[in-house]
């Protein structure tokens, strides 16, 4: 047993000898290879960084579209933010999940698309962006649609990643937190933008009257 | 005997074994830590803007940057990201204070090349953590190592380390800029969190906090106003509500000249 015990020391500095001088051989080979790997995908597909500066040309410095981040649909197609180019459109960050805030947000919507005037409304897009990448799937986005009478020809909801949705928030300066129960605190903020995809007109608060958002939108669409 | 002998040798191939195997996981562990990054073990950490409630908020393992990103090294990024020069940068992503301090698109001029940059959006400091295969760290994170004092990984509630921190945020930030890593190490081995620059968080706009957004949130109680102090968790710990007001005063385009940052990463269990 004695002889046993020696054994185990013994098998215990053979083992640290054996890994400490590799450790600290390899570690840094290790880590600057998998920094490039990850650097270079990334790279790719990363909106801010690459398509930045190819799909740009003629757009506007400061539209909010310049993300270039691909998002989800209710229907589950794939829409890229400069698909969103070329029409005037409302849109706010909700979760549909939300109890109290987001469906006001989206009646205000609903109340400022109704007041439009007749020949505003079809060349205005309405868009809700999911602040909640874990609940909102594209189902979820579509029961929630259906809930909220909202009309698939004017209405757009879209869902992406948390990184994706923290780049839309801060560019549109909504200020969000996810809550420990899993609910979010969030800015109520309904933003007009114009073709470009450039803030026009911000409507802050529930409720608001949306006499200012009714003049911005029609002038905008006149504008045409 | 020689049956005895056997089983010396099987024992002593199985003790081999189970020793071996914690040591070589630690040693994967130790080995994977990117070169001038700390492994964070991880932890607990309490906002300080909490209506007495103390919210705890736990954090995962994770690697942070010694020492803040500097002049040089983002001076490399922007040689191989044409569109993060200071001439071709999108208003969106930046503003016009970006890299102001520096003499032209390539030039660093009079910046010390190992000084932090500053002058940087949350856009671009973002930009440049996704090239390095890195990403900015969460304000939990930050928050939880930034707590951490020469000696103690938890100093909030040590009346030096705060007053040395307040003394900080009183004095105006120097025309230019001290080198890292010359300045305050804490217990894990990071540099200048305190005393250096302020540093940009990934979720800056988590906090709800100036004066335009007020009235249009859901967290109006947490507001970082005159009585935010009476709510608070902690409420001695004056310098991380002066941490939570200036991030929540900034725009994702703002460039500050006292205002930098570093850069995290997950663990990748494979």
């Amino acid at each position: 047993m004695n002889t046993l015990g020696q054994f185990a020391a013994a098998a215990l500095a053979v083992v640290c000898v054996a890994c400490s001088p590799r450790t600290s051989e390899t570690a840094p080979k290790e880590a600057t290879a998998h920094v490039h790997q990850t650097a270079a995908q990334e790279g790719q597909d990363h909106a801010c960084c690459s398509t930045h500066e190819a799909a740009d040309t003629a757009m506007s410095e400061a539209s909010v579209y310049q993300l270039g981040t691909i998002w989800t649909d209710m229907n589950g197609k794939n829409i890229n933010l400069t698909d969103l180019r070329g029409k005037v459109r409302v849109v706010a960050m909700i979760f549909t999940n939300c109890a109290y805030v987001c469906p006001r947000i989206t009646t205000d919507m609903r109340d400022i698309e109704s007041k439009i005037d007749v020949s505003t409304r079809n060349n205005v897009g309405f868009v809700l962006f999911s602040i909640d990448p874990e609940r909102d799937t594209p189902q979820a986005l579509a029961s929630y649609a259906k809930k909220m009478e909202l009309d698939p020809s004017r209405w757009l909801l879209l869902r992406n990643d948390e990184s994706s949705v923290r780049e839309l928030a801060a560019v549109l300066g909504v200020k969000y937190k996810k809550e420990t129960n899993g609910d979010y605190s969030h800015s109520i903020l309904i933003t007009v933008l114009n073709r470009e995809g450039e803030i026009v007109h911000r409507q802050e608060g529930l409720g608001q009257d949306p006499g200012q958002t009714l003049a911005t939108l029609n002038a905008l669409v006149a504008a045409q | 005997m020689y049956k005895k002998q056997t089983m010396k040798i099987l024992l002593f191939i199985l003790l081999l074994l189970c020793t071996a195997c914690p040591l070589l996981l630690s040693a994967q562990k130790a080995s994977n830590t990117p070169e001038g990054m700390v492994y964070i073990k991880g932890g607990e950490y309490s906002p300080p803007l909490k209506d007495n409630v103390a919210e705890r908020v736990q954090v995962l393992p994770f690697y942070m940057d010694k020492y803040a990103v500097t002049n040089g090294e983002y001076l490399e990024f922007v040689q191989k990201n044409a569109s993060w020069r200071r001439s071709q940068v999108k208003s969106l992503f930046a503003d016009r204070s970006y890299l102001m301090h520096w003499a032209g698109d390539l030039d660093l001029g009079s910046a010390p090349p190992k000084a932090p940059v500053t002058n940087i959006s949350w856009f671009a400091a973002r930009a440049y953590a996704k090239w390095k295969g890195r990403r900015l760290p969460t304000t939990a994170e930050w928050e939880m190592v930034g707590i951490a004092s020469a000696t103690a990984y938890n100093a909030s509630k040590d009346s030096v380390f705060r007053s040395r921190i307040l003394s900080w945020y009183a004095q105006p930030s120097p025309q230019t800029l001290p080198n890292v890593g010359t300045g305050f190490k804490n217990i894990w081995g990071v540099y200048g969190m305190h005393g250096l620059v302020w540093e940009w968080v990934d979720d800056f706009n988590t906090a709800i906090v100036t004066g335009d957004s007020r009235g249009n949130s859901g967290m109006e109680r947490e507001l970082f106003c005159g009585s935010a102090s009476v709510r608070a968790a902690d409420a001695r710990d004056y310098a991380a509500f002066m941490r939570f007001g200036f991030r929540s005063s900034l725009g994702a385009n703002y460039c500050v000249h006292n205002l930098g940052f570093r850069c995290a990463r997950d663990i990748h269990t494979p």
